[in-house]
């Protein structure tokens, strides 16, 4: 399995937790953050790309689970409460960011980096070439492609955390994964489709 | 009917990241296996899916997380106790200043908390304005933090902390020289500072001194107001 779950028979199962947060408990939410941390720290700097802010962005995703524990209904999975915080996290320091840069004349900075493969990829082995595009993909497919892959949510688990119906996860995973062949076919790979 | 053709080869592929985790639903499961028996093309497609999701594995594994992440956040949460300002390793203090100026409101919730703090900034930009048009009159402006504590500022600048500053730095800066944050940051990172009249404080040009001097956590551009 690729990422840890939620609950590692260690003790408390994350539900648990939540409701020991809700009394103050600080030991339960060094639990929670040891079992959740390097998930959600990965699947930040994968949308933001950027080391401090994503330190600084999972430290907020933290404190808002001690502060809104209340609030946490356990209507879907911790993991998923939390990944989808740590996804609208992102996405608001990302908007933030481009309109900043926008606003100082600096449009030609968000230049995708996908638009310029390098073609000695052509010389990695194949796997070598997956890690290549699959970090070339912009934060929307890399967020989908992330999920299903390394986070192995369901797609009602994806639409959670995004926000958007399931139909829309299954067309962005589609176009993530054709956006991934494009990528490698610019950078010499063919792979073939589907 | 059966399973497979309740499908579109499309929708198939689309399951198969899903078929690999496991994380499916037991019909299009079902239709995958099916699948997967009736059409050649099928395991090379399914192959092909393991190679990007082992891809996606490494990419992801590949990132090492920081290993003093948990005594920042249970400083911070300690904090949230205690209403003192929250650490920031980044480039933008505005948690910070979240803080400084919603303290009393830590128990709200945050969504509420942000949209009173841009109500506060939208005033304060309005207070600003005066104060940079040169429109405030002889009165020097007032500044009410959410608190309701009043300040009277004596000057105003536009400053930059230095990126790798500090919190506890800054705050310290701050209360020596009697500033407190009004605005920012700005998308380039600058903030609009307000040199406050208080009690104890040595005088007005004496703190402008001492803020000037502190290069190392501040840059200050503009002063206006004071000596």
């Amino acid at each position: 399995m690729a990422v840890q779950s939620s609950h590692d028979g260690s003790g408390d199962r994350d539900i648990d937790l939540m409701d020991r947060l809700k009394n103050g408990d600080e030991r339960a939410m060094q639990v929670l953050y040891a079992r959740h941390y390097q998930r959600l720290y990965r699947f930040i700097i994968r949308q933001i790309r950027d080391e401090t802010m994503a330190e600084d962005i999972v430290n907020e995703v933290f404190l808002d689970c001690w502060r809104s524990a209340g609030k946490f209904e356990g209507r879907s999975s911790v993991t998923t409460w939390l990944t989808a915080i740590s996804y609208n996290k992102s996405v608001s320091y990302l908007r933030k960011k481009r309109e900043s840069q926008l606003g100082e004349g600096q449009a030609e900075a968000m230049v995708d980096e996908s638009d310029s493969p390098q073609t000695e990829l052509m010389k990695g082995d194949k796997g070598e070439q997956l890690r290549y595009g699959i970090s070339q993909l912009s934060e929307a497919h890399a967020a989908v492609i992330d999920l299903a892959y390394y986070h192995e949510m369901s797609v009602s688990e994806i639409a959670e955390v995004l926000d958007v119906p399931a139909n829309t996860v299954k067309t962005r995973l589609f176009h993530a994964r054709k956006n991934l062949h494009e990528i490698l076919c610019e950078a010499g790979v063919d792979r073939g489709w589907p | 009917m059966s399973n497979i053709e309740t499908h579109t080869h499309e929708e198939l592929i689309g399951l198969l990241p899903f078929y690999l985790s496991g994380k499916i639903e037991e019909d299009d499961k079902r239709a995958v296996m099916e699948w997967l028996e009736r059409d050649p093309d099928a395991a090379f497609i399914l192959e092909k899916v393991e190679a990007e999701r082992q891809a996606s594995i490494e990419v992801n594994e590949a990132v090492k997380a920081p290993h003093d992440g948990l005594a920042r956040l249970m400083k911070d949460v300690a904090a949230t106790r205690q209403n003192v300002p929250l650490s920031v390793k980044g480039g933008s203090l505005l948690a910070s200043l979240k803080d400084r100026i919603l303290s009393p409101l830590q128990a709200a919730p945050s969504e509420l908390a942000w949209g009173l703090c841009g109500l506060l900034m939208l005033v304060t930009i309005g207070q600003s304005t005066l104060l940079y048009n040169g429109n405030a009159g002889t009165t020097p402006p007032g500044f009410e933090l959410a608190s309701g504590e009043k300040h009277t500022i004596l000057a105003s600048g536009i400053v930059k902390f230095s990126e790798t500053v500090q919190m506890e730095a800054v705050t310290e800066l701050l209360d020596e020289a009697g500033v407190i944050i009004i605005d920012g940051p700005t998308a380039s990172g600058q903030y609009v500072i307000g040199f406050i009249e208080r009690d104890g404080l040595p005088e007005l040009s004496e703190r402008q001194k001492h803020f000037k001097a502190r290069s190392d956590v501040v840059t200050l551009f503009v002063v206006k107001g004071g000596k």
